[in-house]
């Protein structure tokens, strides 16, 4: 069962037309900017419509063209992680987490809350503004947001961009470490670094022209390119060292 | 030396200015009055349809003259010349406002007449859901708008509160009272049902017979006299303005008046 | 002065009242339009900025047809209770919301489409609603534009008079709001009663309008 993922959309000229599924594991979308990932990823959250098509999580019909469903992203339980994170100007770091227990009873939420605050190491810095502290510590918040309604899926939109490489590193480490031990949900993440597929995906799917032209292993499809576009794409990682060196 | 070219072009341009200042300005140079072509004429917007015609007529025989109109509630008039308004002839709607401009000292007295009159009548909308039989009826609770001239500046105002004092219902009314700005206007209201019944001059009644209906005609001695004074303005030495003052005088212009509802002076 | 007093306290009372019905309106309208996407959406953009660009006596012809006692709506509303818009201060009330409107969608459009659309749709995939979303994140980081409409939208509500001359007329004591009664002060040359009114009026605009100016400065939460 899992996640089943089914759409197919026509916007502006750009063709959306994907089939896959997955389970309680880390799936990272990869491939060239505007090849549907970014889509992929706010249809399933139900920000942007779809055609054709269904979205299905176990038992539960996200959307279904045919028996007519379309739950409004309210009820469809997802946590999401923006490219830019998305975080409240207005609101502290504390309000930001609190906001994103939509639905539980306010002294859970609290206590939550400061779980979060734990967990993602963000004490001290509960009562501040996103920007007052830095950007790894924003990411942190905008995961720690995410997760505070205890969504059935996660999806991660280019998460780590708009960091430095250390810190990049060590987010990377952060995530899995959460999802492993607190959270196993089933993940979807967009990145168009290469590195970054490889070390974090459980699976991978390249992405071009709005379709999905091949899936697997990381391992599998980085050694085994199926077609000279996959091949464009993950032949960098060569130039990477820990590439040498992982798993 | 030579001259920066600049400052040679600016200095042309200085005295292209300067001499277009000097030059009289062709067609600006009339003064209205010495050649008597142009007059200018206040009038109370009452008269606005009879008054329109006769000067139509008197351009047709004239037609080196211009007639041209300013139409509006006298009171408003009034105020006007006496702030300094351009203007050849003044017709009010009433003798208070001419008075108020007399004695400022801005008409020729001797020109002064009144050339018109006329008589006020209550009128209602078609179809109205009040019925209303005379002026005694607006003291009724089913009279809910009557619309009049503003007293202070519309004649027909102040005529209407007199025959209001006349039967005794003054007081009663004013709480339902509308104010028009003329009578054109207050004829608009009634025609469109906005209001239950309006004060009006016969000649206005006359002008929208068919979209009003007549109640009462105001009995004789109930309000002071509605008289249409006349008078040249002072100090405008305009000859055409003076004869086109003695047509207004003329069996012709009487014709028209009493075709439009006004009553004058000339036995028949 | 006594004759200011009344005319000030109406134009006070009408103005409030209308941009209190501005602020309501005219913020779900800009929400409509800086939100969503529909068939026509650009035709009623259109139709809500016509009476800024209207002369005001145009507004008041169109409120008439409509809103006489004869009006195509005025007509059913006088059949069934009896009760007329014209001459009385609730019209004042309705041509100043026509015309001050406008100024409020255009501002609050702009404001609210100011706020990263990014917030807005982690705000729904967080399970909160339109609603709790348009008071918890989308005023709160555009009340400044708010703010600057509605107070140029009461300016304007207090400065209507074309319209309102045509509905309400201009009866002392009723319905002479500040415009009017200064316009009737000066058409019967008493100037001087004019005078305190008009000073008042343009102090005020003149305040309004710098507080608006200074509001719309760029809005700072500079966390990037």
């Amino acid at each position: 069962m899992g996640l089943e993922v089914r759409i197919k959309t026509k916007l502006d000229g750009f063709l959306l037309d994907v089939d896959w599924s997955m389970d309680d594991e880390l799936v990272v979308l990869f491939g060239y900017s505007g090849s549907g990932k970014s889509m992929t990823l706010k249809t399933i959250a139900g920000v942007m419509r779809q055609d054709e098509g269904y979205i299905k999580f176990n038992e539960k019909v996200l959307f279904d063209r045919n028996a007519r469903i379309n739950l409004a992203p309210q009820h469809r339980s997802v946590g999401y992680v923006f490219q830019d994170l998305a975080l409240f100007p207005h609101m502290t770091v504390e309000q930001n987490i609190l906001y994103g227990a939509k639905g539980i009873s306010k002294k859970v939420a609290g206590k939550d809350a400061a779980e979060m605050v734990e967990l993602f190491r963000l004490s001290d810095h509960e009562k501040k503004h996103p920007h007052e502290i830095s950007g790894g510590q924003r990411q942190r918040v905008a995961f720690a947001r995410a997760l505070m309604s205890r969504p059935d899926i996660l999806l991660l939109d280019e998460p780590f961009s708009s960091l430095d490489n250390p810190i990049r590193l060590e987010m990377r480490r952060c995530l899995t470490n959460v999802l492993k031990k607190r959270f196993q949900i089933p993940a979807i993440m967009v990145t168009h670094d290469v590195l970054e597929a490889y070390m974090l995906a459980d699976k991978i799917l390249i992405y071009a022209n709005g379709k999905v032209i091949q899936s697997g292993l990381p391992r599998e499809v980085f050694d085994n390119p199926a077609t000279q576009e996959v091949y464009e794409l993950v032949k960098n990682r060569a130039l990477y060292p820990e590439y040498l060196f992982a798993r | 030396m030579h001259m920066n070219p600049f400052l040679g072009r600016a200095c042309i341009i200085i005295l292209l200015n300067i001499s277009l200042l000097v030059l009289p300005a062709p067609g600006l140079a009339q003064k209205s009055g010495q050649e008597g072509k142009e007059v200018m004429v206040f009038a109370a917007m009452s008269m606005r349809k009879p008054l329109s015609e006769l000067a139509g007529m008197f351009e047709k025989d004239n037609p080196s003259v211009t007639i041209r109109f300013n139409f509006a509630g006298s009171g408003i008039l009034s105020q006007q010349i006496i702030s300094g308004a351009t203007a050849d002839i003044y017709v009010s709607s009433s003798g208070r406002d001419m008075a108020l401009v007399e004695e400022k000292g801005l008409i020729e007295k001797s020109s002064k007449h009144v050339f018109a009159r006329n008589s006020m009548v209550l009128v209602a909308p078609r179809a109205s859901r009040v019925k209303i039989k005379g002026f005694k009826d607006l003291g009724s609770r089913e009279v809910r708008r009557i619309a009049i001239g503003n007293p202070k500046t519309v004649s027909a105002g102040l005529y209407a509160e007199d025959i209001f004092s006349h039967y005794g219902i003054k007081e009663k009314i004013r709480e339902k009272l509308i104010y028009g700005e003329h009578t054109p206007q207050i004829c608009d209201y009634v025609v469109r049902g906005e209001v239950d019944a309006g004060v009006v001059f016969f000649s206005d009644y006359l002008s929208r017979k068919g979209n009003l209906v007549f109640v009462e005609k105001a009995p004789p001695g109930s309000n002071r006299p509605v008289e249409y004074p006349a008078a040249l303005i002072i100090g405008r030495d305009n000859t055409a303005a003076t004869v086109f003052m003695g047509f207004l005088r003329s069996t012709d212009a009487d014709r028209v008046l009493k075709e439009n509802g006004f009553m004058t002076d000339r036995q028949e | 002065m006594d004759s200011a007093f009344f005319p000030m306290m109406l134009s006070l009372k009408v103005s409030l009242i209308a941009t209190f019905f501005v602020i309501i309106i005219g913020c779900t309208c800009a929400y409509v339009l800086s939100q969503k996407s529909f068939k026509g959406k650009e035709i009623i953009d259109v139709l809500l900025t016509m009476p800024l660009v209207l002369p005001p006596t145009v507004t008041g012809y169109i409120l008439v047809v409509l809103f006489g006692s004869r009006g195509m709506i005025g007509r059913h509303l006088y059949d069934l209770t009896g009760y007329s818009i014209m001459f009385t201060w609730h019209a004042a009330v309705l041509c100043s919301f026509v015309v001050s409107l406008p100024f409020m969608v255009k501002t609050g459009r702009a404001a609210f489409e100011s706020v990263d659309r990014n917030l807005v749709l982690a705000s729904h995939t967080m399970g909160h609603s339109e609603l709790a979303t348009f008071f918890r994140i989308i005023v709160p980081l555009s009340s400044k534009g708010i703010l600057a409409g509605a107070i140029l939208s009461f300016a304007r509500a207090m400065g209507e008079f074309g319209a309102t001359l045509m509905l309400a007329g201009n009866i002392p004591g009723r319905t002479d709001t500040m415009p009017l009664a200064i316009y009737a002060h000066a058409a019967t040359g008493e100037w001087d009663k004019a005078w305190n009114m008009v000073l008042l009026f343009t102090f005020i605009s003149a305040l309004f309008i710098y507080c608006a100016i200074r509001l719309t400065g760029k809005q700072k939460w500079a966390w990037k």
